[in-house]
């Protein structure tokens, strides 16, 4: 036992080791990339600012402003471009930009707590991105009390009846339109097969979940909307992977004749391109989008823009993804904050732009 | 009621595969797709990861105790053979160092809780929280992507043309374990201790050791069946992959047969009770039953199963 002990522990130390050094490089590698390896225009930071202004007139900020952002982890490539927008804004309008984050999205109590130590700290407004639609709602209700400027970023979206029931006053929600992304993604696969018809299926994120929820009823209304797409299933995956595999699967046995799938994230997508090419179907890029409509050809469509995805779809794997912008949702954040500080009401909704990311956005 | 009692006594733990062929009966009927070969076989390569995950599961709760941490063992397995192979390192020696990984992270728990005095549900609680946040840390939250073709047939190719890699792996797990299980003295030994820990040490078993032994052995399933298989499966490793995981393997132990109080184990249980969960998920998927009915669905099929079971255990 000793012997393997030591063993063990060797192995172990030397795998660790090996990892560790190679940490740096498959970061690196897995973020967002430059415009070097001919990546889209759009997804630039500085896409849709103004004079390096998202909203027109911003007030000046009258003094030096204290404003939080209590975001979910840095060890995301989204929430990590959130930062940089939030922090490149609160440079830009002369005001203190400082974000606060947790080490995993498991740490709930831990984000309560890191917001409970802000409102000691009197920052003037807070920007949020709770992990769940309710971890927050304690502090926040204090943050209202302390008459601390509420802004709240991207996901969790906590509601109007929610924030009323915990008299929790939200200055603003600054995220993606999801329930038109959903809507997107139905224009797009209809408009492939054009005078044909077809079923499509959409692939759900985790139940209950308030963006799952907006992406997919805006992908089911607006296939409603068009002669052409029948829903012909709309199942869960749980934001998961290999469940998104499994599901994807079992849902193009029983309708082989599915034409589209939308799925409400990346992860869920890249799962299903698995199983589409499992199956022998093939994925159409925007290349060959005339084929839409034959038997076994497959649109594919995911949400976020994460960067597998968006290499997928460079290679020609995977038809496209609805882009977020979350850095500019960081800017808009400073901007919101202090717009509300300087006495004038900003847009309660304010969205970020999307965009459908396909092959022809690479040429 | 008493020949009812009798019918179920000689059934005795074959109850659960009459529950499954139920389900078999009704799902061909209810979906015309049901039952292709191809569908079946997706069903068999389904269960997998999960079923040569409850193999471990099935040791460790034999014993008595739990392994939650299952799932960041399979995430942290998954990323560290992902980025050995990114590493440019012949794939095997990756796979190697997953294995020994998964074979590290269960010794650690099986120390905490014997030697560490911890209930298993608290120790595998907190390891669960630290092999998912190294996982996280040694890749900075992202995906580890674009693995070559040649590991990636352990998750995507066939044996022999027509097996599925997963579910050869399966099989061969399945064939381990229930060798250990029967024909070993370990197996006794696991069961013993799970029925009077005392009873077990003053007869001369070294319980500490046996009891490490079965968490090393759910870390190196987890390995390979999370941590190279799914990963192969899915071409990338993911460092929150996984999670819920536990739930779904402890359901295949419990749904086979085997005793949450440990002492009694059932591995063909496990097995079926594998099968079974797919079953149920990859139906009600065909079937295109709305997502909030689904989770209430498959929560009061395992219910209906775990009753039926009882009842036949009774007539026993």
């Amino acid at each position: 036992m000793k012997r393997f002990c030591v063993l063990a522990f060797a192995v172990f130390c030397i795998a660790g080791f090996i990892t560790c050094s190679k940490t740096a490089d498959a970061a690196g590698s897995a973020g967002q990339s430059g415009p070097a390896d001919g990546s889209v225009a759009w997804l630039d930071d500085a896409v849709g600012l103004k004079n390096g202004a998202f909203f027109e007139n911003v007030p000046q900020a009258s003094k030096n402003y204290q404003i939080a952002n209590v975001t979910r982890t840095l060890m995301n490539a989204h929430w990590i471009k959130e930062k940089e927008g939030f922090e490149a804004a609160a440079k830009y309008y002369g005001v203190t930009g400082e974000t606060f984050a947790v080490q995993s999205e498991a740490d709930i109590t831990d984000q309560a707590n890191i917001l409970d130590t802000i409102i000691q700290r009197k920052f003037d407004a807070i920007a949020v991105s709770p992990i769940t639609e309710q971890n927050l709602l304690p502090g926040l209700a204090k943050a209202t009390e302390a008459g601390i400027v509420i802004i709240n970023i991207d996901t969790a979206e906590i509601l109007p009846d929610a924030a009323k029931a915990n008299n929790i006053n939200i200055t603003a929600f600054i995220g993606s339109d999801n329930y038109a992304a959903g809507g997107v993604a139905a224009e797009y696969i209809s408009k492939a097969l054009g005078s044909k018809n077809g079923k499509v299926a959409v692939i759900e994120g985790m139940p209950g979940d308030t963006c799952a929820i907006a992406r997919t009823s805006g992908f089911a209304e607006k296939v409603k909307t068009l002669p052409n797409l029948t829903l012909a299933a709309s199942q869960t995956a749980r934001w998961d992977r290999l469940e998104a595999l499994n599901v994807t699967t079992s849902v193009l046995r029983a309708n082989p004749d599915i034409m589209g799938i939308y799925c409400n994230n990346d992860t869920m997508v890249l799962g299903a391109m698995q199983a589409a090419a499992d199956l022998g179907y093939t994925i159409l890029t925007s290349d060959d989008l005339g084929r839409a409509g034959e038997s076994k050809t497959l649109v594919l469509i995911g949400n976020d823009g994460i960067q597998e995805a968006l290499d997928s779809v460079r290679e020609g794997k995977l038809t496209g993804t609805i882009a977020q912008k979350p850095y500019l949702m960081g800017y808009a954040a400073i901007e919101a904050a202090i717009t509300k500080l300087e006495g004038k009401e900003p847009m309660p909704r304010i969205y970020t732009p999307t965009m459908l990311v396909t092959k022809a956005d690479y040429q | 009621m008493k020949s009812m009692r009798n019918i179920f006594s000689i059934l005795n733990d074959n109850v659960v595969v009459l529950v499954l062929i139920g389900i078999f009966v009704l799902l061909t009927i209810t979906s015309p797709v049901f039952l292709t070969v191809g569908n079946l076989m997706d069903v068999v390569k389904q269960a997998s990861i999960n079923g040569i995950i409850a193999m471990g599961m099935t040791f460790v709760i034999t014993t008595g105790g739990i392994d939650l941490s299952v799932g960041p063992v399979w995430a942290l397995t998954g990323v560290v053979v992902g980025m050995i192979i990114k590493a440019g390192v012949f794939w095997p020696i990756a796979i190697l160092a997953g294995i020994l990984v998964g074979c590290f992270c269960g010794f650690l728990t099986g120390l905490i809780i014997t030697r560490g005095r911890l209930q298993p549900f608290i120790a595998t609680l907190a390891t669960m929280n630290v092999y998912r946040g190294v996982a996280l840390i040694i890749t900075g939250g992202y995906t580890v992507y674009g693995l070559p073709d040649k590991f990636r047939f352990l998750g995507q190719g066939f044996f022999l043309k027509y097996i599925p890699m997963p579910v050869f792996v399966f099989i061969v797990i399945y064939g381990i374990s229930w060798f250990i299980f029967k024909k070993q003295v370990f197996g006794r030994y696991l069961t013993a201790i799970g029925n009077n820990q005392e009873a077990a040490r003053l007869s001369g078993i070294n319980v500490k050791k046996i009891t490490s032994l079965a968490y090393i052995y759910s870390g190196i399933l987890c390995a390979i069946g999370g941590g190279i298989v799914a990963t192969a499966r899915l071409g990338a490793a993911e460092p929150t992959i996984g999670s819920g995981s536990e739930l779904d393997a402890i359901a295949a132990v419990v749904i086979g047969g085997t005793s949450m109080s440990g002492g009694e184990s059932r591995i063909r249980g496990t097995l079926i009770g594998a099968i079974l969960l797919s079953t149920i998920n990859n139906g009600l998927t065909l079937l295109n039953v709305p997502t909030y009915y689904k989770i209430v669905v498959v929560g009061l099929i395992i219910v209906a199963a775990m009753l039926i079971d009882a009842y036949g255990k009774r007539g026993k």
